[in-house]
């Protein structure tokens, strides 16, 4: 029986956080001919790190190919590409967000001054403002839970408050972290656990000896805007 | 009062009364109103932020043909181009701080300040361009507050205030006052260019949006400055 790809990212994902944080590459491989465009990664997302409408740190992009009857569509997962040269760090006037030891590119909700220069910054559209928006306040009569309770991104409590707008991340600009919270308490990210195709792979890019990275040596692998040079680590397999 | 200016006055009020209920309102809803959304991070606030600002730019190199430059036929024009320069840059400058998402953290930009970021450089130069303006200004308009505060009554003590004490109103006070006029208006220039071209290297440096990503932008941001504000000084 072959071995769990789950079971085997999680053995990579301990023996990564046993490394020095600047020996870690954190790094992703979603195998695009695996992908069924369910967007269960999307909603696993939004669940665990429990975004405002308008916030979305994963979406799938859906195209379609070809002329009936030779017709087809292709789904592409998209993440943060956490760049090794992320063109919006630069741009922020405040340092609020910069690129980790681990190549996790971050935001400091404490410092942003939400001016949104690193969204019009980056290539991949990859960054959302939180401009206070809910699901249901306003809406419906009834308030739900979910708009109310907090996410725990960066490890920290966030509780956002619809009678002060002006609370983080309210008012910031907002971005994946690839789970960052959970990586470092031993757990996947949320969308690659919640895959019902096995199409996304995740670790330590440093690792040899790691899935992620055997699957990104593999020869038909690419990244996005490469031309831009700004090194993602975020590899597809085509 | 003419009928007139009581009308201009009543318009007034009325803007002011609808500005004040949407500072209100930005304050305690946040940006939650605006609806634009993350695919078009910048709207209407940085459009008419650039727009005035550009007008500031451009009326100020205008003044400064006049007070550097020594074009004298444009004379009449002088103070009032200043003036213009100073009122679109403070309107240019609360636009985009209401376009921050966290207005109460601007102080930020001083404080730890990102010198990669083009965003930080021309908040660091529209500062050091007020100061400018507003001493350029007072020197302009010292000799008429020194004369004015001669009249007793509250517009006296006023002038007075304005004048900062100094009572001075002579000739050779007066070519004082220009000389300096001139001198920081030799400062401005460079600075103006400066500050009008690194909002446009704001965009220029973005690799993301094709249409922005050129060296051609500041020079650009420049000349449509120059343009704008010539024409808004023509109008005025």
């Amino acid at each position: 029986m072959p071995e769990n790809a789950l079971l085997r990212m999680q053995t990579d994902l301990k023996r990564a956080l046993g490394q020095p944080v600047a020996e870690r590459h954190w790094g992703m491989v979603i195998d695009l001919k695996k992908c069924v465009g369910c967007n269960a990664c999307t909603i696993a997302c939004k669940v665990e790190n429990n975004t405002p409408p308008g916030v979305t740190y994963h979406v799938v992009l859906e195209e379609e190919i070809g002329r009936y009857p030779n017709v087809t569509r292709r789904f592409l997962p998209r993440p943060c590409q956490q760049c090794e040269h992320p063109p919006c760090t630069r741009v922020c006037p405040v340092n609020a967000t910069y690129r980790r030891a681990d190549g996790i590119v971050v935001i400091d909700y404490d410092v942003c001054i939400g001016c949104r220069y690193c969204l019009a910054a980056c290539p991949y559209g990859a960054r959302s403002f939180d401009f206070g928006e809910f699901y249901t306040v306003g809406q419906t009569p009834r308030v739900a839970e979910y708009d109310l309770s907090s996410s725990f991104e960066y490890g920290q409590e966030w509780q956002r408050d619809p009678a002060n707008r002006n609370t983080s991340p309210i008012g910031n600009a907002r971005k994946c972290t690839f789970c960052l919270h959970r990586l470092e308490k031993g757990m996947l990210p949320a969308c690659i656990t919640t895959c019902i195709g096995g199409a996304r792979y995740f670790g330590n890019l440093n690792d040899p000896d790691s899935l992620v990275a055997q699957q990104a040596a593999s020869p038909h692998v690419m990244r996005l805007k490469e031309e831009l040079g700004t090194e993602p680590s975020v590899y597809y397999l085509l | 009062m003419s009928k007139r200016i009581v009308f201009v006055l009543i318009l007034g009020l009325v803007a002011l009364a609808a500005g004040a209920f949407g500072m209100v309102d930005r304050i305690g809803m946040g940006l939650s109103h605006v609806a634009y959304g993350s695919p078009v991070p910048w709207a209407l606030w940085v459009v008419f932020y650039i727009y005035f600002i550009g007008l500031s730019a451009g009326s100020f190199l205008v003044s400064s043909l006049i007070y550097v430059f020594g074009f004298k036929r444009f004379e009449a024009a002088g103070r009032l181009a200043i003036f213009t320069a100073l009122v679109s840059l403070l309107t240019a400058l609360i636009f985009i701080w209401v376009d921050l998402g966290r207005m109460e953290r601007v102080f930020a930009v001083y404080l730890r300040p990102s010198f990669t970021s083009p965003l930080a450089w021309i908040v660091w130069l529209y500062t050091a361009y007020l100061f400018l303006l507003l001493a350029e200004a007072w020197f302009l308009m010292r000799r008429d507050f020194a004369q004015r505060s001669k009249g007793g009554g509250l517009k006296g003590t006023l002038y007075r205030l304005l004048a900062l004490g100094i009572q001075e109103d002579s000739a050779a006070a007066r070519a004082g006052d220009m000389k300096v006029v001139r001198v920081l208006g030799a400062i401005g220039v460079p600075l103006a260019i400066a500050f009008h071209g690194g909002t446009g290297a704001v965009f220029a440096v973005t690799v993301a949006r094709a249409y922005w990503y050129s060296g051609l932008f500041p020079i650009m941001f420049l000349v449509s400055a120059l343009a704008s504000g010539g024409a808004l000084l023509t109008q005025l």
